[in-house]
């Protein structure tokens, strides 16, 4: 091999074999992508699937029972707690696709669809059961206070197990009712939180604030 | 953004380490092939040596030359004083009887010490050695061989730390390992682009013609390459020559020589511009002269995400503390199972940056393969690839910032 075709052969190869490792990397990114698409689906059926049977429970519950707010609580824990899971897979996988970006704006809009049909389960069972409480935050991504306010509702949480929170995008316009929700609760900025559907608080509030509102808002 | 200039990073590395890789696997019988036949010329060697201060390390040097395989009648020492506060002076007098030449001159910088001796010296070869570094018995005797080809201005020896006693000199002592290595692979796609003071043979005939060394240059080792490639010499980088250094020992002392270093590559690169993208120069022009400058961006890049992760992990744990107070603790702790755990990798960024890793980790063994040398101090292994890279490129900043508030060069 003459010195010239040698040394092109060496930059060519190695461009060749760098650009693949790359692409294997790209495809390995794009594979897992799926998996973890097909992972948010299927937890997503499975919460849609407890949702029907907890409505189920409770119409079985008004016409053969009285008390079965014991029996609905564990049940509806349940459902917050995928629902808490499937929102923190969703925020974390979202930042890591590169291709996929279509299908998490689908699987965004049908969390967020999600939450607002718990959040009203979740009124109706406070109605006549009265011993939990709901905060809903509203958020903006990427900002400063809407980041504190996060981990402000994430100790009330963690102290609190009664406490049952649902967050959403501020900015987030692709479905007409997340639009219904801020014009019911007049949300006009991030972060906002609504206390048990009652009293409203605009710009962040603290761990001691959040109590006092969830308080007073019983 | 970030994730786009981490896979510039590691596309660049992983490119840059495919390169060598190739050249490696091509040439793997020719990097250490050892020339059997002893040499029927000895050619007139002089040694320069430019001292200034080196009282503690001169006499060290001048007996590890003093003991070269080398006929003794063909090798000519002159050790340049230049005006030396200590007792350097003192020391090399006593060495007259085994025929070291001293000269004097007024304090004016290596450059100048390194000229004054080639004016002196009788050699047809010229050999260039710093005075706190020693050379093993062979290393002269296995470089002359290369001179056969008329195109070589000089060759190179492959450099090796002597006091790797704190972590920053076994850090050093990890840098300079794979930097002989690589340098030894470069000499195949001739772009060599320093001839380290610490041993290099050159033709006199072509360091007069090239008019000596660039006096009141930071690097004039840098600088001597660089022209000789301007001038279409080839520069080789012989691994059987075996050389030893002092390499710094304190944080200051490394952040001097590294910033007189950074702030002479910039000036020297500058001073060679039109060598840039030039098929003239061949891959000295076409691929180093961009890795000139590729690679300091490269450090400080890297730097610049360190900076970054550590302000906004710091941040961001101080904002968890205010407002979770103890709470905070919990925050940092979750579990996961194996399934969430591998859906949670970041995949995209991660493989390559894995692959970068593992040829990056082969380099390194082959280096020590072909410089005989030891794995040792595995520790500082990991410190070099994580944050060394970072230190280097925060000299950089320094540098580059000197360099446009034209700050005085310093030695």
């Amino acid at each position: 091999m003459n010195k010239d075709r040698y040394q092109k052969h060496i930059f060519y190869t190695s461009a060749i074999i760098a650009v693949a490792i790359f692409t294997a990397g790209l495809l390995l990114g794009w594979t897992l992508d799926n998996f973890r698409i097909n992972n948010i689906i299927y937890e997503m059926k499975q919460n849609e699937l407890n949702t029907e049977s907890y409505l189920i429970e409770s119409d079985f519950i008004k016409s053969f029972a009285n008390t079965g707010c014991s029996m609905q609580r564990s049940h509806i824990d349940k459902l917050a707690s995928d629902l808490g899971e499937i929102g923190r897979e969703l925020a974390g996988y979202e930042g890591k696709s590169t291709f996929k970006k279509e299908d998490y704006e689908y699987l965004t809009r049908k969390y967020f669809l999600m939450e607002v049909r718990t959040y009203t389960l979740f009124k109706d069972y406070t109605e006549t059961c009265g011993n939990i409480s709901t905060i809903l935050y509203f958020y903006k991504i990427n900002d400063e206070l809407s980041i504190r306010q996060g981990y402000a509702i994430d100790e009330i949480v963690r102290n609190d197990k009664n406490v049952y929170v649902f967050s959403f995008d501020i900015d987030y316009d692709k479905d007409p009712l997340l639009d219904t929700v801020k014009i019911q609760y007049n949300i006009t900025k991030a972060p906002s939180i609504i206390a048990n559907g009652k009293l409203k608080h605009e710009n962040f509030a603290g761990v001691e604030t959040i109590k006092g509102l969830l308080r007073d808002s019983k | 953004m970030l994730k786009y200039i981490i896979w510039g990073i590691s596309f660049t590395t992983l490119y840059l380490s495919l390169v060598w890789l190739n050249v490696l696997y091509i040439e793997k019988n020719e990097i250490r092939r050892k020339t059997q036949e002893q040499p029927k010329h000895f050619p007139i060697i002089s040694i320069l040596i430019p001292a200034y201060n080196e009282g503690k390390n001169i006499k060290k040097t001048i007996n590890s030359i003093l003991k070269v395989n080398y006929p003794k009648d063909k090798i000519e020492i002159i050790v340049i004083d230049d005006g030396s506060e200590d007792d350097t002076n003192r020391i090399i007098r006593s060495y007259k009887k085994y025929g070291v030449i001293l000269l004097r001159q007024k304090n004016s910088g290596k450059s100048s010490a390194l000229n004054n001796g080639l004016r002196h010296a009788k050699g047809e070869l010229i050999g260039c050695v710093d005075a706190d570094s020693t050379i093993e018995k062979d290393s002269i005797i296995s470089m002359i061989h290369n001179f056969k080809d008329k195109n070589v201005g000089a060759v190179t020896s492959g450099i090796y730390v002597s006091n790797a006693k704190t972590t920053l000199e076994k850090i050093q002592r990890l840098e300079y390992i794979l930097t002989a290595f690589i340098r030894r692979l470069m000499t195949f796609l001739n772009t060599v682009y320093v001839t380290p003071g610490v041993l290099s043979l050159y033709r006199k005939s072509t360091l007069k013609k090239l008019k000596g060394f660039d006096e009141g240059n930071l690097t004039e080792d840098l600088e001597i390459a660089l022209h000789l490639h301007h001038e279409g010499y080839k520069i080789i980088l012989e691994l059987d020559s075996v050389t030893s250094t002092k390499v710094p020992g304190t944080y200051d002392e490394f952040k001097k020589q590294r910033i007189r270093w950074s702030r002479g590559h910039i000036h020297n690169t500058l001073k060679y511009k039109d060598m840039l993208f030039n098929r003239k120069y061949g891959l000295m022009g076409t691929f180093q002269y961009p890795l000139h400058i590729i690679t300091p961006l490269i450090l400080i890049l890297c730097l610049s995400i360190i900076i970054y992760s550590f302000a906004d992990g710091t941040y961001d744990f101080i904002r968890r503390v205010i407002i979770m107070k103890w709470g905070f603790i919990y925050s940092y702790i979750s579990f996961s199972n194996m399934k969430d755990t591998i859906l949670g990798l970041n995949i995209n960024i991660l493989f390559p940056l894995l692959i970068t890793t593992i040829t990056g980790i082969y380099m390194f063994q082959k280096a020590h393969v072909y410089t005989k040398k030891k794995w040792k101090h595995i520790h500082t292994f990991f410190i070099f690839l994580i944050f060394y890279p970072a230190l280097l490129g925060y000299f950089w900043l320094i540098s580059i910032t000197d360099e446009i508030r034209k700050k005085e060069r310093k030695w």
